[in-house]
């Protein structure tokens, strides 16, 4: 496992698409110490590692391919009743794509 | 007396009888929002449910929740009324589609006034991390109500609506309703349509709720429930006719807990009412066992669970970039990594992020092993040995919490390093996708403490009898607030 520094924090959080202050690197860091050691507990466990993982609760989940049946969708009008920002009949987004 | 301080099926049955009228009610739901003071509501739409409160002239008996008010927790996505999840991430979006809980109540008649407070994204148990700041308890407010269910949790307690909408991941509606002194319920993972549910941990997160009386959580669980093609995760199984296991005998009476977890807990009170409550079962029929539950695995609840839902959550909240929804960042981003950063970082707060980080380094590549899938295996034992547990026991019934409501400046929101399972063992029936139901217990100085049943996948109907059973014993129906009864 990587070790816990502030570089890595400040990793994860780029990696995450937000800026981190110097007072949430550290407190970060200082919860981290917090969980490692609590991640510690589990190695009490038996037979932790052969043990299989549990991604869902239900394991009998159904998948069913519906029918196609055609639903009516939201009026274009009730629509641009609800988004801040409109030009004509549709949808102003802000522009994103830039010199990337 | 005001007809709003009924359970769903007393106002219903004043509807009925043209006592009070849906208008009538709305109205004075109106009043108490306005003289609230516990911080709970986000978004309101009341003109809208008043219109629609004066629709209704006439109520039919199969009507149960035509004309009554109700709200919802805000990360339910509710067409036309911004929907935040207490989040600045989320300020400004007002969805175009009702979540299908949603819909299910409206076709039901029940009204929706609005929103309520959550701790930020649903992430969080004491609701002091929402965006609006803290909410406090109605029977005392320098006191949590718990979280993340916060608003919706302080709003039937003090009598605003008989019901509301919560969402459960950790324990998010069951230990507020301990706090609260009403009843809150999580049916199976999958008993319920999630669809327009933020997520938080999908593979924990339940739609839940609150209401005053057993019976009235038994009637909203049948029109909850079933399948629904908008969430592939929504069960096929039949929907039973839950109210009806009320009132019959029950022919699942055994009863189980774990010691390790009452040892936990100090307050005297508390550990009283739950034995007496024990002994009180036990002349209903129920037998009371000891389980002995592997205290490695009850310390594991704390860190399994954070771990898992954090990672979970990393993943489910990328879409929170100011780009389709939400918070509308500088115009001087001139990139779009720099436009969604600028979004990101304004929009959540430190708690969030160190969140989001923890579930990050967690699934990172070379730590994925060791942190994510070592907690999904300890899961696996969890539930494993809750399993072996149901083979002798029907219920797991134990206390909410190891006190009544803390004082707001005592509690905290970081990690510590001890375990803790006796904060944290209501999880268990979300890492098993359990259903579980609080009940109102008793008061200590005044203030609410309650008890919890958890039973087998699919089984609502008998753990909501065995609530009925435990209803009868304390007689805790209808207690808010202001009108609070003693318990046991």
């Amino acid at each position: 496992m990587i070790k816990v520094t502030k570089e890595v924090i400040t990793t994860c959080a780029e990696n995450l698409l937000f800026k981190i202050s110097d007072q949430e690197r550290d407190e970060t860091l200082e919860e981290f110490d917090a969980i490692l050691t609590q991640m510690d507990f589990l190695s009490k466990i038996k037979n932790i590692d052969s043990s299989k993982s549990m991604t869902f609760p239900v394991s009998e989940i159904q998948y069913e391919l519906r029918d196609d049946n055609p639903v009516e969708p939201v009026p274009a009008k009730v629509e641009l009743e609800m988004v801040p920002s409109k030009l004509g009949n549709q949808v102003k987004i802000p522009k994103v794509i830039g010199g990337e | 007396m005001s007809y709003l301080d009924l359970t769903i099926q007393q106002m219903h049955q004043a509807l009925v009888e043209g006592l009070v009228t849906s208008e009538q009610l709305v109205k004075e739901a109106i009043l108490r929002i306005k003289n609230d003071k516990t911080n709970s509501f986000e978004a309101l739409a009341l003109d809208q449910a008043l219109e629609e409160a004066k629709k209704v002239t006439s109520v039919g008996e199969e009507e149960i929740l035509k004309g009554i008010p109700f709200l919802a927790k805000d990360n339910y996505s509710t067409k036309g009324i911004e929907t935040t999840a207490s989040s600045d991430v989320l300020s400004g979006y007002v969805p175009i589609f009702d979540a299908e809980v949603i819909t299910r109540l409206k076709n039901a008649g029940a009204i929706l006034l609005g929103k309520t407070t959550l701790d930020e994204l649903a992430m969080g148990g004491t609701g002091t991390t929402g965006h609006k700041g803290v909410t406090t308890n109605p029977y005392d407010n320098s006191r949590i109500i718990g979280g993340s269910s916060c608003g919706s949790c302080a709003s039937v307690a003090s009598g605003i609506v008989p019901f509301s909408l919560g969402s459960d991941t950790g324990d998010s509606v069951r230990k507020p309703a301990s706090y609260g002194g009403i009843y809150g319920f999580k049916p199976t993972w999958g008993r319920i349509s999630r669809f327009g549910l933020f997520p938080f941990a999908c593979s924990l997160d339940t739609v839940a709720y609150f209401a005053r009386s057993v019976y009235d959580i038994a009637v909203l669980t049948e029109i909850l429930a079933g399948h629904d093609d908008k969430d592939m995760s929504s069960s096929y199984k039949e929907v039973e006719n839950y109210s009806s296991y009320l009132r019959r005998e029950n022919d699942k009476k055994k009863i189980g807990y774990f010691k390790p977890i009452l040892d936990a807990i100090d307050d005297e009170k508390i550990k009283n009412s739950y034995f007496k409550l024990l002994d009180e079962l036990k002349n209903k029929g129920y037998e009371v066992n000891q389980y002995d539950f592997p205290e490695e695995l009850l310390d594991a609840l704390y860190p399994v669970y954070m771990i898992i839902s954090c990672s979970e959550a990393t993943s489910n909240d990328a879409n929170l970039d100011g780009v389709k929804f939400g918070l509308k960042p500088s115009e001087e981003a001139k990139t779009w990594s720099e436009y969604m950063s600028d979004a990101r970082t304004r929009g959540f707060s430190s708690l969030i992020k160190r969140r989001f980080i923890i579930g990050s380094f967690s699934l990172l590549a070379e730590n994925q092993e060791e942190l994510f899938r070592r907690a999904q295996k300890a899961r696996n034992l969890i539930v494993e040995e809750m399993n072996k547990f149901f083979l002798e026991n029907d219920y797991l019934i134990l206390p909410c919490a190891k006190s009544v409501p803390p004082k707001v400046e005592d509690v905290t929101n970081k990690w510590s390093k001890k375990p803790d399972f006796i904060d944290n063992h209501l999880g268990i029936a979300n890492l098993g996708g359990f259903p579980s139901l609080t009940c109102p217990l008793g008061y200590e100085n005044g203030l609410p403490y309650g008890v919890n049943i958890t039973g087998r996948q699919y089984q609502e109907g008998y753990v909501l009898k065995c609530g009925q059973d435990i209803e009868d014993v304390t007689k805790l129906v209808n207690s808010l607030c202001f009108n609070h009864k003693e318990g046991i």
